[in-house]
C-alpha cells in the first residue's frame, strides 16, 4: 500500500489544575488503510501564526510550555493496520505561585517516510498528529483580548473584496474565538450573515481573519460588521464580545 | 557576463516507485471516539524522474506543466536559451549550456510516477480532471489545520529546488481549487512550511470528512540550481494535523 496515516483521539486536553494536582491522561493512536507503520512519539511546545498555522518547536522552547511538567514515554511503537495504541501520560503542575493562565505542549504521533529505492528528485510524505495538551492553573485565569485594525481590503488580481481584522490576546489564558460577520444594508437590515469557523487565540497570540465578501452580496449593502464570542479554557467565561465594523461606501 | 549552468543528467534505467495502486478497493474511515483527528494521504512518495526520453505509461501528465522527463527538461530550456551550441540533453553525463543574462527562469514539471488509491468516500470534485495526490483530513472536533512542513534530513536538497503543493484539481488548462482559493505553496529553498485548512477542502457526502486535493509538481530555478540527480535527491513533507 503507498498510503500513510494517522489519527489520534482525543486531539485535546483542556485541563485545569490546581498548584501541585496531577492528571492522568490517555491518548488513542490509530491508523485506518494503511501498511504497519513504526510511529515516532514526540514531545513539542507549539505556536499558531496568525493565519493558523501550526508550528511545533522543541519542549521548553516557549514562555508558556507546560513540557517540563508531562510525563510520556518517547519509544517508538509499531502501529499495525487498522489498530490502535494508547499511550498515557501524566501532567504534575508544580506548586508555585508564580504559575498564572495557560500553559501548553503536544503529544506527536508522527509516520516515518518510505525508504526511496529508485533515482530521482523524491519527496517522501510523513503524516503527523499532534495531541495538544493545555494546563490552566485553576483560579489565575484573566481572560482578555481586542480587537484590532478591522479594514476592507481588495485583491488586486481578483477583485475579491475582504474584510480584514486581528484579534489581540491581551490577558492570560487561550480563547475560543467564534463569532459572525454581519452585512447591513441601507435599511438598517441584516442583508448577509456569514458564522466565523472557530479560532484559536493562544496566550500572548493573534489571529488574524481574512473573510471574504460574500458573491451574491447586495449592492445596498453599506456597513461589514464583526462580531467575535470569546470563549475561555474548557469553556468558561472567556471576556466580553468585540465589535467592529468598517463602512463599505 | 553570462551565467552557466550545469546539470548531470540521470543514466540507467527508470524505476518504479512506491507500491501498486489499488484498484477497486472501497475503505470505511467511520470512526466511533468522541473526539478525534485523523490524517492521510494515498500518496506516500512522489518522485521526479528525468531519465527519461519521452513519456511513458506512469506518467501523469498536468496541463500546464512539462513532463518530468529529459524531453520535457529540454522543451523548457529550449523555451528561454540563446540558440547555442552544448544546449540539448544526451540523457548521458554532464554537459554545460550557457544562458542569457536573465533574472529568473524556471520550469515546471509534473511528477512521473505517483501512487493511488481509493476511499469509500464519493467525493464530487465539481470539475473535470483528477488531481496528482489525495490528503483526507476526518475530524468531528471542530476547525482544523493541516501544516506541510519541508525537511532535507540528510542535505542534499539543492537550492533552487522546490516541491509544489497546489490545493487543487486540474480542469482543462487551469487549476480549480475549492470553492474560488487555490493554496499553492513551493516548498523548499524558499519556504519550508504550508497550511491548509477549510479554505482549500472539498466536503464529502459523510460529516466531519473533508477531502483536500494534492497536485504535486517540481519547480527547478534554472538560474540557480545546480542538481546532481546521480542517486536520490529526496526530503520529507511531513502533513501536520491539528485541531487545536
Amino acid at each position: 500500500m503507498a498510503q500513510t496515516g494517522i489519527g489520534v483521539a482525543p486531539p485535546r486536553f483542556e485541563l485545569v489544575l490546581a498548584a501541585g494536582d496531577t492528571y492522568t491522561g490517555v491518548v488513542t493512536v490509530f491508523s485506518k488503510n494503511t501498511p504497519d507503520q513504526t510511529i515516532e512519539v514526540g514531545l513539542f511546545d507549539w505556536l499558531l501564526d496568525p493565519t493558523g498555522g501550526v508550528g511545533v518547536l522543541p519542549p521548553g522552547s516557549t514562555a508558556s510550555t507546560a513540557a517540563p511538567w508531562i510525563d510520556v514515554s518517547l519509544d517508538p511503537f509499531l502501529l499495525q493496520n487498522n489498530s490502535t495504541h494508547q499511550i498515557r501520560f501524566s501532567v504534575t503542575l508544580p506548586d508555585s505561585p508564580t504559575l498564572r493562565g495557560s500553559y501548553r505542549a503536544a503529544l506527536a504521533f508522527t509516520t516515518q517516510p518510505r525508504a526511496t529505492i529508485q533515482q530521482g528528485v523524491a519527496a517522501r510524505m510523513r503524516t503527523r498528529a499532534l495531541a495538544v495538551v493545555y494546563v490552566t492553573v485553576q483560579g489565575t485565569e484573566q481572560p482578555a483580548a481586542e480587537l484590532q485594525g478591522v479594514t476592507v481590503v481588495t485583491d488586486e488580481g481578483s477583485g475579491k473584496r475582504y474584510l480584514v481584522a486581528d484579534v489581540v490576546n491581551t490577558g492570560n489564558v487561550y480563547l475560543r474565538l467564534n463569532g459572525e460577520l454581519r452585512f447591513v444594508d441601507t435599511a438598517g437590515e441584516v442583508a448577509r450573515r456569514v458564522e466565523l469557523p472557530e479560532r484559536v487565540l493562544l496566550r500572548e497570540g493573534l489571529v488574524r481573519y481574512r473573510l471574504a465578501f460574500p458573491d451574491d452580496l447586495p449592492g445596498d449593502a453599506i456597513l461589514a460588521q464583526i462580531e467575535i464570542q470569546p470563549g475561555g479554557p474548557a469553556g468558561s467565561y472567556g471576556g466580553p464580545p468585540l465589535y467592529g465594523e468598517v463602512a463599505l461606501r | 557576463m553570462k551565467n552557466a549552468i550545469r546539470l548531470l543528467v540521470l543514466a540507467g534505467a527508470l524505476l518504479s516507485v512506491g507500491a501498486l495502486a489499488q484498484a477497486g478497493n472501497a475503505t470505511n474511515f467511520n470512526f466511533n471516539f468522541p473526539a478525534y483527528a485523523f490524517v492521510f494521504t494515498n500518496v506516500d512518495t512522489v518522485t521526479f524522474d528525468f531519465d527519461q526520453t519521452s513519456g511513458t505509461s506512469q506518467l501523469e501528465s498536468v496541463t500546464g506543466y512539462y513532463e518530468a522527463s529529459s524531453a520535457g527538461l529540454a522543451a523548457c530550456l529550449d523555451a528561454f536559451l540563446e540558440s547555442d551550441t552544448n544546449n540539448t540533453l544526451d540523457g548521458t553525463g554532464s554537459y554545460t549550456i550557457q544562458t542569457p543574462s536573465t533574472t529568473s527562469n524556471t520550469c515546471n514539471f509534473a511528477p512521473t510516477s505517483v501512487t493511488k488509491n481509493s476511499s469509500a468516500f464519493t467525493v464530487d470534485w465539481g470539475s473535470t480532471g483528477n488531481p496528482d495526490g489525495e490528503l483526507l483530513v476526518i475530524t468531528n472536533a471542530g476547525g482544523y489545520t493541516v501544516t506541510a512542513t519541508f525537511a532535507d534530513g540528510d542535505g542534499d536538497w539543492p537550492s533552487g529546488l522546490n516541491i509544489d503543493i497546489i490545493a487543487g484539481v486540474v480542469s482543462g488548462a487551469t487549476i480549480a481549487g475549492a470553492g474560488q482559493n487555490v493554496t499553492s505553496v513551493s516548498l523548499g529553498s524558499t519556504s519550508t512550511s504550508a497550511t491548509f485548512n477549510q479554505n482549500d477542502d472539498y466536503t464529502t457526502q459523510f460529516a466531519n470528512a473533508y477531502v483536500i486535493p494534492q497536485l504535486y509538481a517540481l519547480q527547478l530555478d534554472v538560474m540557480s540550481a545546480s542538481i546532481n540527480t546521480q542517486g536520490t535527491v529526496d526530503a520529507s513533507v511531513t502533513y501536520t494535523v491539528t485541531a487545536p
